[in-house]
């Protein structure tokens, strides 16, 4: 049995965090084709946001994660409007550019707050099981990723709102011939991925030392799992981070967790050569 | 009667060549009105010109006598016009339905189920819009430049790559949403269809206005024919 718990609660952890680092990437790179090589400097944002204001207002840690979310919005959509906007269409110049903004945004925080920030207590409490302790809150965790991703599937799946944003980014000269604003189209998608990221930042601040460089813990985990859910990212995500979590949570419980994300890398490539589209392409193919 | 579209000495150059040429152009509510012209008269730039993807070098676009040269295209849809460019516009992963309730925008909007019975699109109200054969992408493209009940619509070639059933079936279409009240401005050389729907004709030579009038006027002229045949 607590062997069992053991082993759940691992690849839950894992679920979680490849879950969560990739939802706003799903949006930004899945669904807007930016190659956004500052996803990791967004969940950065999201989490000194929350610390900062946790630390220095005092605030509440839900209302300093909310106030964490809510600059990073702020954040994405200066970054859309003067910058971003001119690269849609552009893969590869949004790789230089975003990786410029990368360094900028890492190397600022470095200076203004550096090398290490104060971070907050994790909330919650732990429990014991056999001779083993576990985080409560590492298990909200594995919920609230599922939760915020039943959210993102039901908005841009579901709501009129999403379907616009879809069409929109499959064909703005259309929906600009339908009278649909295409850049506040794009800069409100644009903003959710960027506030997606900020409350992966925000969820996570807690659980981690705070130092400019927390982001990077992030990117690689989003873009595998954003690349291997496929073309389309809110019905492959959940298989592609259960599929990367069993793989990394195997390995490294039988040998190290290195090798796990050894594993994890191996299983990308595989995948990636075995299905081009994707979990998401085996999935839709099936339905047909 | 006041016109609902109107150009005035309009010309779009692109560095030393003018593709458009000081063209001027009325059109009255309730016309169905066609240009026309050989290939390289200027009929696509003037189609971009009035829709707002290209801005003219001279001259005044008024619709209902607003001046809207400084409009983008959203901006012109949302007074109250209705787009359709030449190749079949349509949302390919959405259903036919989610395109119709995408661009359906207004409350006086046309019915959705009478529109799909117009166009034959009912049995294929479920499928992917990029499943659709290449007639029914077209007239879908032109229900989803209708459905609003817009004033005014352009239909840039929208009988290109049909049959002539389809063809003569997309006449009775755009006629009969003409008596609904909508004005339409077609670019086009199909001259089955132009005889078949136009109500007044303006043929572009040139990046010139080189005659306006009824089909027969139009057509009757001899230095059409000689443009047609290559020989002005």
């Amino acid at each position: 049995m607590v062997f069992l718990f053991n082993i759940f609660y691992q690849f839950g952890d894992s679920l979680a965090f490849l879950l969560l680092a990739a939802i706003g990437l799903a949006v930004i790179f899945g669904m807007m084709k930016i190659i956004n090589l500052a996803h990791g400097e967004f969940i950065t944002v999201g989490a000194y946001g929350t610390v900062v204001s946790g630390k220095v207002f005092n605030l509440p840690l839900p209302i300093a994660m909310a106030f964490g979310v809510i600059v990073t919005i702020i954040f994405g959509l200066i970054l859309e409007k003067y910058i971003i906007r001119y690269l849609y269409g552009r893969p590869l110049d949004s790789v230089v550019a975003t990786w410029g903004i990368s360094l900028i945004v890492s190397q600022s925080f470095l200076v203004i707050f550096g090398p290490s920030y104060e971070g907050l207590q994790t909330p919650m409490g732990n429990f014991r099981l056999g001779e083993f302790s576990y985080s409560e809150y590492r298990i909200f965790l594995i919920f609230f990723a599922l939760f915020i991703l039943f959210l993102l599937y039901y908005l841009f799946m579901k709501t009129s709102f999403g379907t616009l944003a879809r069409a929109t980014i499959e064909n703005p000269a259309i929906s600009s011939s339908m009278g649909v604003d295409v850049k506040n189209v794009y800069s409100v998608t644009f903003a959710i991925g960027a506030g997606l990221a900020g409350v992966t930042g925000a969820l996570y601040a807690p659980t981690m030392t705070i130092v400019p460089s927390i982001g990077q813990a992030f990117i690689v985990s989003a873009f595998i799992t954003v690349v291997t859910a496929g073309a389309s990212p809110f019905v492959g995500l959940v298989p592609a981070a259960a599929f990367l979590g069993t793989v990394q949570t195997s390995v490294t419980f039988f040998y190290k967790s290195t090798f796990g994300l050894i594993a994890i890398l191996c299983a990308v490539i595989l995948i990636i050569r075995y299905l081009p589209n994707g979990f998401s392409g085996l999935i839709l193919k099936k339905s047909k | 009667m006041a016109s609902i579209l109107e150009t005035r000495s309009v010309t779009k150059k692109f560095g030393g060549f003018t593709a458009v040429d000081n063209v001027s152009l009325s059109v009255e509510p309730g016309e169905i009105r066609f240009i026309i012209g050989p290939n390289g008269a200027g009929k696509s730039t003037f189609f971009k010109l009035v829709i707002g993807i290209h801005s003219p070098n001279t001259g005044t676009i008024l619709y209902k006598g607003q001046n809207i040269e400084k409009l983008k295209l959203h901006e012109r849809i949302n007074l109250g016009m209705g787009v359709k460019f030449q190749a079949p516009s349509v949302f390919s992963e959405l259903t036919v339905l989610q395109n119709l309730s995408l661009a359906n925008n207004r409350k006086d909007s046309l019915k959705v189920n009478d529109l799909l019975n117009d166009f034959s699109l009912e049995k294929e109200k479920n499928n992917l819009a990029g499943d659709l054969s290449h007639g029914k992408k077209q007239w879908l493209d032109i229900a989803l430049s209708t459905i609003s009940k817009p004033d005014l619509v352009f239909l840039d070639e929208p009988t290109a790559g049909l049959s002539l059933d389809e063809t003569k079936l997309t006449g009775e279409i755009v006629k009969n949403l003409n008596k609904q009240g909508i004005t339409f401005v077609v670019v086009g050389h199909d001259m089955d269809f132009v005889k078949q729907t136009a109500s007044k004709v303006s043929l572009l030579h040139l990046g010139k206005m080189f005659i306006e009038g009824s089909v027969d006027q139009v057509l009757s002229d001899k230095g059409v024919n000689d443009i047609y045949l290559g020989l002005s």
